[in-house]
């Protein structure tokens, strides 16, 4: 990768990719992208994805054990109904 | 203090509220990080010096920021629920945690698979990961003390306590790279100076942020209806729910 000077313009992937030439317009196929160069993240792929993946696999983490949660707590709530005993330090 | 100032502070009332708002965040967050997204992994453009590595950046800064942010809105309900002894404020106290501590994982993690290609190693302890890391075992142990207390309010007095306490370590987490020597870089983000990042790079960045903030809240207000569930399961408001009504 160069650091200086404008980013090279060949077809491998080695532009910056994304990078939003003005001259350069048309689908990634037109411009002979690949799906990939988008993949391999100049190389950075492991660490992009690694990051982005468990990331995403925590919230999904989250949000399925909230909806067990609530499974639960609508099934207690309904166990208990109105002439159940209130949980100590609920409201009367 | 007039009497409709506490008018939401009942669960009977909150609930229904909470409910109606969820699905906007919810929405919300899901459509700014799709936009989010685009703008960080495709329309930006690959940084000069990190490569494609420095697009972590998209979840880390928004994930950093929200762990941080959840802990002093976790510790003001707490104190809230001391003060008042309102049980709302011990409620949300007890929903934002996991969502806290989530956010903070995320910023560890990501922190990790970032600092091994720009800096050579997943970890190091230095003070700001080291501040992190107490972060998340600060919200672990509001999770396992509400646990351990069967009497809810008892655990809600110890838990208020504990992340009151806990809350001198936000600033040092946000001030460590100026009073350290740290391996962790200072800001580039900051209100009292022009960010150092192009444009469309924080955009995305805080397009990411407001999608963090809207799930953290779409998630909390989730996790409080639940909470109020296990914990007024018997009240007469939650007999009549219409969820509770009809299996």
């Amino acid at each position: 990768m160069s650091a200086a000077g404008p980013p090279a313009l060949d077809n491998e992937g080695t532009r910056p990719w994304g990078a939003a030439h003005s001259a350069v317009r048309g689908t990634y196929k037109q411009r002979g992208r690949k799906m990939s160069s988008f993949f391999a993240m100049s190389g950075y792929g492991f660490y992009v994805w690694s990051a982005y993946g468990v990331a995403a696999l925590a919230l999904a983490v989250e949000l399925f054990g909230l909806r067990s949660r609530r499974r639960a707590a609508l099934a207690e709530a309904r166990l208990a109904g109105p002439d159940a005993p209130p949980v100590p330090g609920a409201a009367e | 203090m007039t009497a409709s100032w506490f008018k939401f502070a009942s669960p009977a009332t909150f609930y229904p509220l909470a409910g109606r708002l969820i699905p906007w965040f919810a929405v919300a967050a899901a459509v700014l990080a799709i936009v989010g997204l685009y703008i960080g992994l495709v329309a930006a453009p690959t940084d000069a010096q990190q490569g494609d590595a420095y697009r972590i950046i998209f979840i880390h800064v928004p994930a950093a920021w929200m762990s941080m942010f959840l802990y002093v809105v976790m510790a003001g309900w707490s104190a809230a629920a001391l003060g008042f002894n309102t049980r709302l404020s011990a409620m949300m106290a007890q929903a934002i945690a996991p969502t806290g501590a989530v956010m903070t994982f995320i910023a560890l993690w990501t922190g990790a698979f970032w600092g091994r290609p720009t800096w050579g190693t997943y970890w190091a302890w230095d003070a700001r990961m080291t501040s992190e890391l107490i972060l998340l075992f600060l919200y672990l142990g509001v999770i396992a003390l509400r646990n351990a207390i069967d009497d809810p309010r008892r655990a809600d007095r110890a838990c208020g306590v504990l992340a009151l306490t806990g809350v001198v370590n936000v600033p040092i987490i946000y001030f460590s790279v100026y009073w350290w020597n740290t391996l962790h870089q200072g800001s580039s983000v900051s209100l009292t100076k022009a960010p150092a990042m192009a444009a469309i790079m924080l955009t995305g960045m805080l397009i990411m942020s407001v999608a963090a903030w809207c799930y953290a809240i779409a998630v909390s207000l989730a996790r409080v209806r639940i909470i109020m569930l296990e914990r007024e399961r018997g009240a007469g408001w939650v007999a009549t729910l219409r969820e509770v009504r009809t299996a």
